[in-house]
């Protein structure tokens, strides 16, 4: 027996050895980096591209790993903790960034950006509640810098609408007519169908059309959650009915018995690619997705996909939501300042063309939208025009998320979802779920203040800060931008003329 | 003496040596853990606050973790989706209990039944051709699914046992998240089978609704209350004649009682009509009344007065389920007319996206799963177990199958019957966690979100270790005073 557990024991030591030999650090002659980021073929171009730009710009050279198999957010924060996480990281949104900053995973990088180039003046406006963190001190610090950008609009196949007899949707349109149009639509590609098969679009976004309305997801201050408002509710129940009665967007439902095909973006860009969506709502990013489809077309001898672009419908106040993808830097990092070389490569005139040519979003600079590279790719004639439309309603009406420091976007997600889905399954009004989600949202805030009483002394601040906006706008007199800290408040207040 | 203490010295060295790669382990990945989660749950231990990039200490906040949680409106709504789901339980015993009594008996086949599976897949496949025929099933896993229940028909005619365990046991060795994968499939509203399969006789019942009399149907709302005072009738009857002989103390026979009243008293409650609302109540108080006062005739033999609680409880539980059902269904009926009307017709569920069906979905999955499960093998076991002797004498006698089966099966897999109970209990209470993560993230509106997902949720999605470790501490009790019940009251056969 002895024998066979000392043979075990050298198995292990050896088995030990060679993994340890396996691993890159054991062979790489640079210093190793760890960048966590999702499975994209592009990452390995973008990698070789960074390592050609360290060498032209003479910086030293890097070894950098992609790491696809921790990029789960519970992942992030064990190893995060743990000290064994990736040097790099992809954050998704703000509410991400603020979280991971809250734990202490994420490094301060505001004074190494203006240093290297990579700071908010780098990228678009609406990108900088994506890349900054609010501080207990009420200081705003850069954490992150962007891979790329996204502001959603309707993506048309011309060809469908074509094909039902139905008009082409105006580049610019109000709810009413959105709604019109829809259920002029599906009434016409249906008639004689056995079941419903053809939407007016996949879905839309409920956050923009809500932002249309007027309504927020914060006060201005960031310091109480404003849901609870009759305008919601109303949209709510229209949305629930464009679903359920008009059929103009599939719901969840629907959308499931439909989403038997996979590939990137999902099932809607086959499903809009054979017809059955006459539109979607989308970044750029579609563009990869849709790019393979007119691959396909080609070798059947097929016309390429016939686009146009829509802007998101809205009620009073045209917006879209303006979100990226960025790169931060783990605190933990055993190279934090060649980290910050990647960072600075993403503000760079290399990478900014690679983004413009994969089509993998809009660039992290707005100025390369304006490239003839940018506007007219040659090899998708298709396409023109319509990355100009992406930038525009980007740069026109794009409005960063609305981040409060007061409650974790995790726990906001998950009360508007589930008082929103009990609406949708009919189980309470919706006046009762916009209620419900307040009340829940407002509550964490109440309990992150007992919790993190650091918090508080900003908390009161900012409250007497909303004070004084309340007391503004109930005189009629204009309020000043720096007393706002929300985005949307910001952008909404100027486009009604109450921002001093 | 000294050679006689270093031989000692040795031996126990190379006991406890062998002990030790077990005892590390227990120590270092069970035991630490538990001991460290304990700790934990009485700590204000949050990610964002504490770990090695933060300065902030973690504070003892005494029994705070708890109070919030009893005070959390979720926790509750979390806890009784963890029980709802747990109602399977009686049915996934019975479903397993069966298969392992079908899969005890020597199936494989002289010519005649392999003549009769042959002609039943034939049967089958000439169905499933005319449901294409008709545009029914046409996704390519209904086909698959098909053919492969005549393949099993086929195969179990031909290699009987041996065949049927190991495809009965297959759910228990395929990777739960496969599983899980392909039950979405099967749950699709418009490709997936099962919703194929329902589409047919919906379609006709739709028809048939349509052209009844509403008040016809809406009957059974009536009919209903009528059966609800029967099962209780049923259930009180079966209390009375265990307390009469003994087998059943006088509280134990109340509580139980009390039981078999709970749906008739939800009736009033959730039934639509008043007078529906007043049969199932005024019925079963009836009925109830009747077996009071013969309760005060007496009764024949005497025993203590909490004495079979477990028995009365397992007979009253299933009873009660019964009733539930019976209730579900009458409401069902009285709807069915307006449902009927709609444009569409009756609609096979949506399974994974309704609130009010994900939890039976869910269900659903995890009884075709318990079919051939440990359950299954331990029924299997158990039943070579059971002498011959007393089936040969229930012959002499002359009794039937069902007597056969209620007289002597049941009673001697007792004892591995309490043990599937207490397990299941105990994996009922803590389960759910893969099904919600993978199938339906906890919703809809948290419809499918157990006590597990919300541990996860609070521990590794907010952050909140401590207040996490404090749930898993409250369902540690419920599954410890269940098990501690359990063996106190559990059933009587075992006890004796």
């Amino acid at each position: 027996m002895k024998y066979i557990f000392l043979v075990c024991l050298i198995v292990l030591i050896g088995a030990s050895v060679l993994t340890a030999l396996w691993l890159p650090e054991s062979h790489s002659s640079a210093p190793l980096l760890y960048w966590v980021t999702d499975p994209n073929p592009a990452r390995q171009d973008q990698i070789a591209h960074f390592e050609a730009w360290l060498k032209k710009h003479g910086y030293p050279a890097i070894d950098l790993q992609v790491d696809t198999a921790n990029n789960d957010q519970s992942k992030k924060i064990i190893q995060g903790v743990s000290g064994v996480a990736g040097d790099i990281w992809d954050l998704y949104s703000n509410g991400e960034a603020q979280y991971y900053y809250e734990i202490g995973l994420l490094r301060d990088v505001t004074d190494a950006a203006k240093r290297m180039g990579f700071d908010p003046s780098h990228t678009w406006k609406a990108a900088e509640p994506e890349l900054t963190v609010l501080t207990v001190d009420g200081r705003t610090l850069q954490v992150a810098f962007p891979c790329n950008a996204t502001a959603p609009l309707f993506l048309v196949n011309r060809e469908t609408f074509r094909r039902h007899r139905q008009p082409l949707p105006p580049q610019q349109w109000t709810i009413d007519e959105f709604e019109r149009r829809g259920r002029e639509y599906v009434r016409a590609a249906n008639a004689g169908l056995p079941s419903r098969r053809y939407y007016f679009a996949d879905g839309i976004n409920d956050l923009i059309w809500m932002r249309s309305c007027g309504v927020a997801e914060f006060n201005e201050t960031l310091t109480r959650c404003t849901l609870d408002d009759p305008r919601y509710a109303k949209m709510l129940e229209r949305w629930r009915n464009w679903m359920d009665v008009d059929h103009i967007i599939p719901s969840n439902t629907d959308f499931a018995a439909m989403a038997s095909a996979g590939g990137y973006g999902g099932s809607s860009p086959q499903l809009f690619n054979t017809g059955e969506f006459a539109m979607i709502s989308s970044g750029r990013y579609i563009l990869i997705q849709l790019r393979q489809f007119d691959s396909d077309r080609r070798k059947k001898g097929l016309p390429l996909l016939d686009l146009g672009a829509s802007y998101p419908p809205y009620e009073e106040f045209p917006n879209t939501m303006f979100v990226s993808r960025s790169a931060g830097i783990y605190i933990g990092s055993r190279h934090p300042e060649l980290a910050t070389y990647f960072l600075a490569y993403l503000a760079s005139e290399d990478y900014n063309m690679q983004i413009v040519r994969d089509a993998d979003s809009l660039p992290p600079n707005p100025a390369f939208t304006r490239t003839e590279a940018y506007l007219h790719p040659p090899d998708h004639p298709n396409e023109w025009g319509i990355h100009e439309a992406f930038a525009r309603v980007a740069e026109d009406t794009g409005v960063g998320n609305s981040y409060s420091p007061f409650v974790l976007r995790q726990i906001y997600t998950r009360e508007v979802i589930s008082a929103r889905d009990e609406f949708l399954n009919y189980r309470i009004t919706a006046a009762q779920a916009v209620r419900q989600m307040t009340r829940r949202i407002n509550q964490a805030i109440d309990r992150t203040l007992v919790e993190k009483p650091e918090l508080k002394p900003l908390y009161d601040r900012l409250t007497e800060d909303q004070k004084t906006i309340d007391k503004l706008r109930a005189e009629g007199k204009k309020v000043p931008l720096s007393l706002i800290r929300d985005p949307f408040h910001r952008a909404y207040y100027q486009f009604k003329g109450w921002a001093q | 003496m000294t050679g006689r203490r270093s031989r000692i010295i040795r031996s126990l060295g190379a006991g406890v040596g062998f002990l030790m790669p077990n005892l590390l382990g227990f120590m270092v990945f069970t035991l630490i853990p538990l001991v460290f989660s304990l700790v934990l749950a009485f700590s204000n231990w949050d990610l964002k606050l504490h770990n090695q990039y933060k300065n902030n200490h973690i504070q003892f906040i005494g029994l705070d973790n708890f109070v919030r949680l009893l005070n959390e409106p979720n926790f509750w709504k979390y806890l009784g989706n963890t029980l709802y789901l747990m109602m399977l339980m009686p049915f996934a015993i019975a479903a397993s209990l069966v298969a392992a009594i079908l899969l005890s008996k020597d199936l494989r086949g002289g010519s005649r039944r392999v003549w009769i599976s042959l002609l039943l897949m034939m049967v089958f496949v000439g169905s499933l051709v005319m449901l294409l025929a008709t545009g029914q099933g046409r996704s390519g896993m209904f086909i698959l699914l098909a053919f492969l229940v005549a393949a099993i028909l086929i195969g179990g005619a031909a290699g009987g046992q041996t065949i049927y365990r190991t495809l009965f046991y297959i759910p228990n060795f395929t990777a739960g998240v496969a599983t899980m994968l392909l039950w979405k499939h099967l749950f699709n509203p418009q490709s997936g089978p099962i919703n194929s399969v329902m589409s047919v006789p919906l379609r006709g019942l739709t028809a048939a609704v349509r052209h009844s009399p509403p008040s016809l149907v809406q009957a059974g709302l009536w009919v209903s209350a009528a059966m609800i005072a029967v099962a209780a009738l049923l259930g009180l009857r079966r209390l009375h004649r265990s307390w009469s002989d003994g087998d059943l103390g006088s509280a134990a026979a109340g509580l139980c009682a009390v039981f078999l009243l709970l749906p008739a008293i939800l009736a009033w409650f959730w039934f639509p009509t008043l007078s529906a609302r007043w049969i199932a109540p005024a019925a079963t108080a009836g009925v109830a009344l009747w077996y009071l006062i013969r309760a005060f005739r007496g009764r024949d033999f005497y025993s203590r007065t909490a004495e079979g609680i477990g028995s009365g409880l397992m007979i009253a539980l299933s009873m009660m389920t019964v009733q539930f059902v019976i209730l579900g269904l009458g409401i069902v009926c009285f709807h069915l007319p307006e449902m009927a009307a709609a444009p569409d017709g009756l609609m096979p569920p949506n399974w994974l996206t309704s609130y009010n069906w994900a939890k039976p979905a869910m269900m659903l999955m995890g009884f075709w799963g318990a079919i051939g499960s440990n359950t299954m093998l331990l029924y299997l076991a158990a039943l070579t177990n059971v002498p011959a002797e007393l089936y040969e004498a229930a012959d002499i006698d002359g009794a039937t199958r069902f007597k056969k089966f209620w007289n002597i099966t049941w009673p001697q897999l007792a004892p591995t019957t309490f043990f599937i109970v207490v397990m299941g209990v105990i994996s009922g209470l803590q389960g759910g966690f893969e099904q919600a993560r993978v199938m339906t993230q906890g919703g809809p509106a948290g419809s499918t979100t157990t006590l597990s997902y919300m541990i996860y949720q609070e521990g590794f999605e907010i952050g909140r270790l401590g207040y996490a470790s404090a749930i898993s501490w409250v369902m540690f009790l419920m599954v410890l005073v269940i098990t501690l019940f359990n063996w106190k009251f559990g059933n009587k056969y075992v006890n004796d």
